[in-house]
């Protein structure tokens, strides 16, 4: 486990290198919280409703603040870092080293979110409280802990496949987009997924994508009974497991064809 | 003790072929011709424990694949290679913790960041004793002159500086077997000269086993017992550095340059092969005349600008070779 460890803080070492990434990615923080609370306030006054598809204006603001929050820390770019080595060709450099390609990119991953989060974190929850962000009773924050677990387990994995699949195309730009654009609709961080179909919502039930995002944040914010929450979380687990199973499967196929053509 | 053991290793690569133009681009989007290379043809060799290899070739002779197959980043299209009891692309991971690798051409080291913090991850990596890392780094740092150059980004070094913190990398955990494979490429004389020594003693004292890729004939002169050549993915030869010295590296071609023109140049054991105004190009036959002797000839008659010794290029060895071959 140490030498997992020596990764993590060569990865929060190259973090450093790249820290003002972090405190820009803080600045859009207070602004796009503006846009979006002045947004939701002239439709919750226009519509002269107090709840939109069961959402105060208070709990929309607050979910915002906690779509930011999840995205931190459940931050990767593993499929950048992957897709960069497949392309200058130092793919070899992780190869020559004692570890799984999976275990180097996690543990690298760590060390380099890791710091993001010790920027970003605690300022986000301060702007989150001046938007009124409510802090979550204990078993609530309990259950939102352990979905935070998943989601980024979650992420990673995905990211990680993303990232694979520059074995054999090189340049995976598009796909990265896929990737943020399909979090964004199905993984709710666009829109609350109550504004869809119920059948719609049935569907994303059994996809990844909302216990990246949605999950999570609802069960913050306490909108699913606790049995229901557990559940829930199994489901997160089971898709852990999948993409898990998927992501060797990949890394199989991805090395044959790299040890294939040698380069 | 046998370390490596290769029994018909064969590569067989399969490339997209593409034609240059705009074209032909477009064309191959929809309709790809492939190439087949065959790299190896079924290669065989055993090296022992503490040998120091040379591994020479022209360009595309299957150098580099060897050595990937070799350190398990590749897999071969058929044959058996054992190497510290391990199949390279089979084992990788328990396998690659015995090896220390330098690829000239790739970085092992992290990009961003000065590569002193490479080692230290390296340290964890291989579980090295925080004593032992300490006396080798600061015995390989000073030795290789990199105390200060470790300490800013790989990117800002140059490419010298990048290959000596490349092979301390590689040396850091004192595997048992170590591939270079063109790792002096960018080395200035000095570098050269103590890299080479580095390399003899770590040979000499911990028993390493070397293989080395390189075109500089004189390095592995000087480094190798053994030479094993390669061409067109076939050893073609296998056997010690002095009977190729002896019989192919006897003559040396000496460029010199001059102040003042003088013609009509001759010397025992030269033959001329041009002489222009201020140029002249001589052949020397060393098992008659010596280098020192030819230079010192030249220093003493000749107003001398520039004099440039080197070895027949190694095409030129392997073409004697494969002229001797059909000759038996």
């Amino acid at each position: 486990m140490r030498e997992n460890f020596a990764l993590t803080e060569a990865g929060f070492k190259v973090g450093l290198i790249y820290r003002l990434h972090y405190f820009a990615s803080l600045l859009s923080v207070p602004v796009s919280l503006l846009i979006y609370f002045y947004l939701w306030k002239a439709i919750f006054a226009y519509s002269n409703a107090t709840v939109i598809k069961g959402f105060t204006l208070d709990e929309m603001v607050s979910y915002y603040v906690l779509v930011m929050l999840v995205g931190f820390i459940t931050y990767s770019e593993c499929d950048k870092w992957i897709e960069e080595s497949v392309v200058r060709g130092d793919t070899i450099m992780a190869l020559l080293k004692p570890y799984r390609f999976i275990v180097w990119h996690y543990f690298f991953e760590l060390g380099l979110t890791g710091l993001g989060l010790i920027i970003e974190i605690l300022p986000v929850f301060v702007v989150g409280f001046f938007f009124g962000l409510k802090i979550a009773s204990i078993p609530y924050l309990i259950l939102f802990v352990i979905s935070l677990a998943l989601a980024s387990a979650l992420y990673f994995l995905v990211t990680f496949i993303v990232g694979l699949t520059s074995f054999w195309l090189f340049k995976i730009g598009g796909l990265r987009r896929v990737k943020r654009s399909m979090l964004a609709f199905l993984g709710g961080s666009m829109l609350p997924l109550t504004f869809f179909p119920e059948t719609v919502q049935n569907i994303f039930l059994v996809l990844p994508f909302q216990y990246m995002r949605y999950i999570p944040i609802l069960i913050y914010l306490e909108k699913y009974s606790i049995p229901y929450s557990i559940t829930l979380l199994g489901i997160a687990a089971t898709w852990v497991i999948l993409l898990y199973v998927l992501a060797r499967l990949m890394w199989n196929a991805a090395f044959k064809k790299f040890a294939g053509a040698g380069t | 003790m046998v370390i490596i053991q290769v029994k018909n290793l064969k590569k067989v690569f399969k490339t997209h072929k593409r034609e240059p133009g705009l074209g032909n681009a477009l064309k191959s989007l929809v309709k790809r011709k492939y190439l087949v290379k065959t790299a190896l043809k079924g290669i065989s060799f055993e090296i022992n424990k503490g040998e120091v290899v040379g591994f020479i070739g022209p360009n595309g002779a299957g150098k580099s694949t060897t050595v990937k197959a070799l350190s398990g980043v590749l897999y071969p299209t058929s044959g058996d290679v054992n190497v510290l009891g391990y199949t390279p692309w089979k084992d990788r991971i328990k396998y690659v913790r015995n090896i220390g690798v330098v690829f000239g051409q790739k970085t092992q080291l992290w990009w961003d960041l000065p590569a002193i913090d490479s080692y230290y991850l390296n340290k964890q990596i291989y579980r090295i004793p925080s004593k032992e890392f300490k006396r080798r780094l600061n015995y390989m740092l000073k030795y290789l002159d990199l105390r200060e150059v470790s300490k800013k980004p790989v990117r800002d070094c140059s490419l010298g500086e990048r290959m000596k913190c490349e092979i301390v990398a590689a040396l850091l955990h004192n595997p048992k077997l170590v591939f270079l494979d063109e790792a002096s490429i960018g080395l200035d004389i000095i570098a050269k000269n103590l890299v080479r020594d580095f390399i003899i003693r770590q040979n000499q004292e911990q028993g390493t086993t070397f293989l080395i890729t390189t075109h500089d004939m004189q390095e592995i002169e000087r480094l190798c017992q053994r030479l094993i050549i390669i061409n067109h993915g076939e050893i073609i030869y296998d056997g010690g550095i002095e009977h190729i010295k002896k019989r192919y590296l006897k003559k040396k071609l000496v460029h010199v340059k001059l102040e003042t023109k003088k013609n009509n140049f001759s010397f025992k054991g030269v033959k001329v092969i041009k002489e222009k105004d201020y140029e002249i190009v001589l052949n020397l036959d060393t098992q008659i005349s010596s280098v020192k002797d030819l230079v010192d000839y030249l220093l003493k008659n000749y107003n001398v600008a520039d004099i440039n010794i080197s070895d027949p290029p190694i095409e030129e060895i392997i073409e004697k070779i494969y002229r001797e071959k059909k000759r038996i």
